[in-house]
């Protein structure tokens, strides 16, 4: 977020908002008065004949008469309302900000209250916008182009609009980032025209890539080289199976195209400007290409041969194409085609950089090709691409530029791109054939045409527009190439973006329901403060009406100075969450954020949301302002002015009503997860779905209300029970009398609310943020088994293994991981049972596996994995519960005998059965999954130990495992140094022949935090109510507590005067505050814990959906974390907040003119 | 019993500096119902301020009973407060969270005495100012003269000398006024406590045993007509 674009932008769009609200309050007031206004004219209008009659009648009547007002009368009228109001206004705002100074706890309360939800609102409003760029950002990731730009036209038809100018194509580049939706251009020579729209037209896969046939090269091994990529048909539309190059103009060595390329490059630099690549010659290389060949940075390649399409048949044109084609011929069935190749060569290259092939992403521009600068191709060859259609210009949108509000309105604004340069509008003018004559179809779509090279800055598009419509034809007479051109925009991102849609869809619901107890929170903090505040003010304004105030000047003060300090407090805390926001988006655990670069996001929020801001929090407060203020003006005065308020009974029915529906939903909850308690079954006590679904879903938010209603009934009582348990003490025998009669005043029952409100979401943002934490890495345990965990092509023996990975240990020479702790491999046999022949897959774990396999207690019978461990070498066996269910659901204990068959191939290929040995295993328990494997797969399998192995197998075939996938333990996995040395010791593995997929510890980790569960900040969202709810629970106890104990000024007055000692007033004060402190807290932090249990099931349903969605494959469960150490410092902090401002305040108290204070306020 | 010497007492600095007490001398006696009486802003209250142990004097001397004091600040007279005077105020100032009978016990626990001692003694004092069926109520349901008597009970539960009343009256109807009245005049005569009145009702001060006037800073005259600058004799 750049300070830059917070002035520039986000400060104009505010005072906007708060001028527009301003006038939006003032025409709400307004409203009702020209409402008369207008009723009053229409009336005289429309009945003027009326009212003369009625002077005439009274006038003949002699009865009253009417006063005739003359005009000037009603102006100077006007003019003296107009003077009090406005011209006053300046005045009156600097007396507000000054009574508002001079009872300064008073003030402080509205800004809390209006800051707070300021802060909260925007930060939720902001987010989604962050998070709609944060998405688009982290899932275009890979996409270096945006856009392939073709020429409209198949070549060799009759029509215009190409060019075989290589140059004139280049330059319509400058044209296309001068307009602001791009940011970079270039020429690419590479896979032909796509002219039609969709992956599924079965003519998309026609166009083809330019391909490496050959590479020549004195330090590299490069005719082992394969320049087969068979995975390129497997993981998109049948298009071209062999490896690809791109030849790039210049426009791809410099700006947002090479900050693109860069970042993949594991090993070499990214040339720095076209001449630089130029000088070099400069080639980059697919890693799996240069591990290949065994080529590094620097070297050279002395010559590459790829070929180009010459021509492109269908089937029933083979005979043609036999004919015709001098070059190669490769046929592509499941297109149709039959393609004409020629080749070309080129020399002297340099190897600069080496890019690590990722994903297979969008595949219309094919994948992982090889990148050559154009710079090392004749003009011939240029010309002749160009010809056969192989050049494109690879474009990059500005990404900032999409529409963020939604994705469909960024898709709408890539497609009105496409439409606004592929086409124009305009009257064609056409002959019919039949009866030659002409007619005009009106506002038909025609093709656009662009102007390049010589002669184009003085053609205008109205001009190009007639071309279009066929008015006009366009020549250049200056010296020099110029040409028409009309273009096809091939779309990279729209794809990506509506698959986005959905999923941002459920992530915002789910995001915007886990803010639903923050917001209530700063609503409450803000009427809260409002009402104490107003409260104080109220025997004033009866008193002033007394000696004769207007109803009117008062009022206006008290709304005044709510508007002048709501003001202050929403540009605050507006401008504080907007600046904040990106880094709530960063967050990929609980208070744990990425670094800056990572995420690039401008949440600044528009100017209807600004506005919308502005109306929840000023408009709100300046509402319940007037509407309190009216009420108080329409007092009886004596009501006003005495001095106990009398309060309407609360509401208790609906309180614990509320309550027992949490509670409810609570106990609900808790038995599904528990499985099953006492009578009820495993789905609990409510057994109609929907029903079930409702409470679950609203429960938490019940309980969370209700029990912070209920509970503050009990933390108002601490006095009370302080009395009871240590009256008898001499620090409070004397004061117990005065401690007995406190908490039935209703401030100190809300005191008690507001900590446990905000205590409880402190709480409860903790544990959920800890918890998702630990499922992330749990997660992560379970998938990734170990620290690294390697695919092979091949079987391999353990030493093979450890020889292999040793040689990537070596080269990357870092110096967290030296040598191979441990490693273990997991073995697969078919058993059968001896009594009832049923067949088992059975998985072998072998002996010390616990020391590289990351073991979960979820996936085990039983809580001790080195137990496990044990019962395993002992001739134990588990079970999934699918084969639990094929061997009859044994007890644990219960023994089965497996037999196990070796086979030999006879001379005719058919097994046979050479000898069968048995082991006798007992039952330990079920087994949820294997670390690396997924449960899927372990459902169906038993798992046995190396002893039984070998007794099923023998020594001979044990010692002679081998096995295509190894996992290993490198490093202590929770260290950031361990984990950069795994990342790149998987890079490399990854990278190199024979390595099918090599998998570590930390980047599945990084994976995990961000997709895993909870997506994208949405452990930011925790935090940030974390965080927020503890400054308000700070802050809220600072500010009220000290504007309660102002109000309590005379009675420490009085109390001194009946004899209390300073010392007695202190403790009375202090033991007062602290018991509903101390209850508080405690209640607080248990009703977090009781909601945070209640959200599981919340936070599970969606977790389940997200992981439905990106397929994970191990569901772990929500067992909640409890973090001790936020939640201690939370309330440690709290509790030092109100100590400060009760010593502050008490000490004020004790200080001031006991005789003035007992005189009056 | 109680003896005023030379109190002087001033506000504000400099220029703005204002005497307002330049040299009291009084005395008030056992059993004696004393009124004090003077213009408005002549410095009633700060001098029952001073003899009361809210505010501290610049100079002069005050001893009532064993207890010295005068210029000594608020916070150091606290057992003046307790156990030498007891204060009546016009808005009364009773806790309003706390029934009549803890009002009063309250008062006496603070001064050190035991709960049971104190109850029993804040029942006592309901008793003798007839609020002995009242005495569960909190403030707000009693009425203007009922939280007024709760204030004197408050008073002279605690076995004070001396009673302190600041307008006593000022907030009661004439009714409600003539029983406080009767109260005191009761107190001083049965229970030989002592009485100084501030009041601006001519009325209420004609029923002291004396009359006090402040004028100019000073007290002068000890009967009614000579308090109202009425001379001997006309």
């Amino acid at each position: 977020m750049e300070i830059q674009s917070l002035f520039s932008e986000v400060i104009p769009t505010m005072i906007f908002a708060w001028v527009f609200l301003l006038v939006f309050l003032g025409f709400m007031n307004l409203n009702a008065k020209i409402r008369k206004w207008l009723l009053k004219i229409a009336k005289n209008a429309s009945e003027p004949s009326l009212a003369v009659a009625n002077d005439f009648g009274s006038s003949a009547a002699g009865g009253n008469r009417k006063e005739k007002v003359s005009v000037g009368q009603k102006f100077e009228k006007f003019y003296l309302g107009f003077k009090t109001t406005w011209l006053a206004a300046p005045n009156n705002i600097s007396m507000a900000i000054k009574s508002a100074w001079r009872a300064r706890e008073r003030g402080l309360a509205i800004f809390a209250g209006v800051f707070l939800s300021s802060l909260v609102i925007t930060t939720v409003l902001a987010y989604a916008v962050g998070l709609n760029q944060g998405f688009f950002q982290f899932s275009l990731e890979g996409e270096v182009f945006d856009a392939k730009l073709d020429f409209q036209k198949d070549p060799g038809g009759s029509w215009d609009g190409r060019t075989n100018d290589s140059v004139l194509w280049e330059s319509f580049c400058d044209d296309l980032t001068d307009m602001e939706e791009f940011s970079d251009c270039a020429i690419v020579y590479g896979r032909q025209g796509i002219r039609i729209s969709g992956f599924f037209d079965d003519s998309f896969a026609v166009p083809q890539p330019l391909n490496v046939v050959s590479a020549t090269g004195t330090s590299a091994d490069w005719g082992n080289v394969s320049w087969d990529y068979p995975e390129a048909f497997e993981n998109g539309p049948p298009i071209n199976d062999g490896r690809t190059i791109r030849f790039y103009g210049s426009g791809v060595w410099d700006g947002e195209l090479a900050d693109r390329h860069a970042k993949s490059l594991i090993f070499g630099e990214w040339p720095n400007s076209a001449a630089d690549a130029e000088a070099n010659r400069s080639v980059i290389l697919p890693s799996k290409i240069a591990s290949a060949a065994g080529a590094e940075v620097n070297e050279t390649i002395s010559s590459l041969t790829f070929s180009y399409i010459n021509g492109t048949y269908t089937f029933d044109q083979a005979e043609k194409v036999f004919e015709e084609c001098q070059g190669t011929i490769d046929s592509n069935l499941e297109v149709g085609r039959i393609y004409c190749l020629e080749s070309f060569t080129v020399t002297n290259l340099t190897i600069v950089g080496i890019y690590e092939e990722g994903d297979f992403a969008n595949p219309t521009l094919l994948f992982h090709p090889v990148m050559v600068t154009d710079s090392v191709l004749s003009d011939e060859q240029k010309l002749t691409l160009m010809q056969k259609d192989h050049a494109y210009l690879g474009l990059a949108v500005d990404r900032n530029q999409l529409p963020t509000t939604s994705t469909r309105d960024a898709t709408n604004w890539l497609s009105n791109l496409k439409g606004d340069l592929e086409n124009v509008n305009g009257d064609l003018t056409l002959i019919d054939p039949a009866t030659n004559e002409s007619f005009v179809v009106k506002d038909a779509t025609l093709p656009r045409f662009f102007a390049v090279g010589a002669c184009s800055d003085v053609i205008s598009d109205e001009v190009l527009r007639d071309v279009s419509t066929g008015e006009v034809e366009v020549s250049c007479g200056d010296e020099g190439a110029f040409a028409l051109i009309a273009v096809e925009y091939n779309d990279l991102i729209t794809g990506t973006i509506t698959f986005l849609n959905i999923f941002l869809g459920i992530i915002q619901v789910f995001d915007y329901i886990l803010v639903i107890p923050i917001v209530a929170l700063s609503f409450v903090v803000l009427a809260y403060g409002l009402v104490l505040s107003l409260e104080q003010r109220r025997r004033e304004v009866s008193i002033q009406r007394v000696i004769g105030g207007t109803e009117q000047t008062l009022g206006r003060m008290m709304v005044i100075e709510v508007f002048a300090i709501g003001t202050i407090a929403w540009a605050l805390g507006f401008i504080l969450a907007t600046a904040s926001v990106e880094i709530v988006l960063r967050a990929v655990g609980f208070l744990r954020f990425t670094d800056a670069g990572d995420l690039d996001v401008n949440p600044i929020l528009s100017g209807g949301s600004t506005f919308v801001v502005g109306l929840l929090t000023i408009g709100v407060a300046y509402w319940r302002g007037r509407v309190t203020t009216q009420k108080f003006l329409s007092m009886e005065i004596d009501e006003g002015v005495r001095k106990v308020n009398k309060e309407r009974e609360p509401y208790y029915l609906l309180h614990w009503l509320t309550f027992a529906v949490g509670s409810l939903a609570l106990l609900e909850s808790w038995i599904q997860s528990n499985g099953g308690f006492w009578i009820w079954g495993s789905s609990g006590i409510i057994t109609n779905f929907i029903v079930n679904a409702v409470v679950l879903l609203l429960g938490p938010f019940f309980l969370w209300i209700g029990g912070a209603l209920v509970l503050s009934q009990i933390g108002a009582t601490g006095p009370q029970i302080l009395n009871r348990l240590f009256g008898w003490s001499p620090a409070i025998s004397d004061i117990r009398r005065g401690l007995s009669g406190s908490g039935s005043s209703q401030s100190v029952s809300r005191l008690s609310l507001i900590l446990l409100l905000t205590l409880s979401i402190v709480t409860l943002a903790a544990v959920q943020g800890h918890t998702g934490t630990l499922v992330d890495e749990r997660t992560t345990n379970a998938q990734n088994g170990a620290d690294l965990k390697i695919q092979f092509d091949t079987a391999l023996t353990e030493q093979e293994a450890r020889n292999r990975v040793m040689q990537s240990i070596e080269l990357i020479n870092d110096n967290d991981i030296s040598d191979i702790s441990s490693m273990t491999s997991v073995g697969t046999i078919f058993t059968e049972t001896k009594d009832t022949g049923v067949p088992l897959l059975t998985w072998v774990i072998f002996d010390g596996h616990e020391d590289t396999l990351i073991w979960d207690k979820q996936a085990i019978p039983g809580d001790n994995i080195a137990s496990l461990a044990d019962t395993l070498s002992s001739s134990g066996y588990t079970a999934g519960n699918l084969a639990e269910d094929s061997l009859d659901n044994p007890i644990s204990g219960s023994s089965i005998t497996l037999i196990y068959r070796s086979y030999e191939l006879n001379e005719f290929g058919i097994p046979i059965e050479t000898g069968s040995s048995e082991a006798t295993v007992s039952f330990a328990g079920r087994h949820q999954w294997v670390p690396g494997y997924s449960a899927a797969e372990t459902n169906s399998v038993i798992v046995i130990g190396e002893g039984t192995y070998r007794q099923l197998v023998g020594d001979s075939t044990a010692n002679s495992y081998r096995s295509s996938t190894w996992m290993f333990e490198l490093c202590d996995q929770t260290k950031a140094s361990c984990k950069d040395a795994l990342e790149t010791l998987g890079a490399d593995l990854k990278s190199r022949q024979g390595v099918v997929s090599a998998s570590d510890w930390s980047t599945a980790h990084e994976q995990n935090e961000r997709n895993g569960g909870l997506i994208f900040g949405t452990p930011g969202l925790l935090s940030m109510m974390f965080v927020v709810a503890a400054l308000a629970s700070i802050s809220s106890a600072f500010v009220f507590l000290s504007l309660v104990l102002s109000q309590r000024k005379r009675e420490l007055a009085i109390l001194q005067a009946i004899g209390a000692s300073p010392n007695q007033v202190v403790r009375l004060v202090l033991f007062e505050i602290m018991s509903i402190l101390l209850v508080s807290m405690i209640l607080g932090v248990t009703l977090g814990l009781a909601v945070a249990q209640s959200f599981n099931g919340f936070f599970g349903v969606f977790g389940f959906i997200f992981q439905l969605f990106l397929g994970q494959s191990a569901p772990i469960d929500r067992d909640l974390a409890w973090p001790w150490f936020e939640i201690v410092l939370v309330n440690g902090l709290v509790f030092m907040a109100v100590v400060g401002s009760l010593l502050f305040t008490t000490r004020r108290a004790l200080d001031s003119d006991l005789a003035t204070v007992l005189k009056g306020e | 019993m109680l003896s005023v010497e030379e109190l002087r007492k001033g506000f504000g600095s400099g220029r703005r500096r204002l005497e307002v007490l330049k040299g009291i001398n009084l005395k008030v006696e056992k059993g004696e119902l004393v009124s004090l009486m003077g213009p408005s802003g002549c410095g009633k209250s700060t001098l029952l301020n001073i003899i009361g142990g809210l505010l501290e004097a610049d100079s002069g001397n005050i001893t009532l009973e064993n207890f010295d004091y005068g210029t000594k600040s608020p916070n150091k007279v606290v057992d003046v407060r307790r156990n030498g005077v007891g204060w009546i105020f016009q808005d009364f100032h009773l806790v309003e969270r706390l029934s009549a009978l803890d009002n009063v016990a309250f008062s006496l626990e603070l001064s050190g005495m035991s709960a049971k001692e104190a109850e029993d003694r804040a029942w006592t004092a309901l008793e003798r100012v007839g609020l002995g069926d009242r005495m569960e109520f909190i403030p707000d349901q009693l009425s203007g003269g009922q939280q007024q008597r709760v204030a004197v009970a408050r008073a002279i539960s605690g076995s004070r000398p001396l009673i302190l009343a600041d307008e006593p009256t000022g907030n009661l109807d004439v009714k409600s006024g003539e029983e406080i009245l009767d109260l005191f005049q009761d107190l001083c005569k049965n229970d030989g406590i002592s009485v100084l009145m501030v009041t601006h009702d001519p009325v209420l001060a004609s029923r002291a045993d004396r009359m006090l006037l402040l004028k100019d800073g000073v007290t002068a005259a000890s009967d009614i007509r000579s308090a109202w600058g009425i001379e001997e004799g006309v």
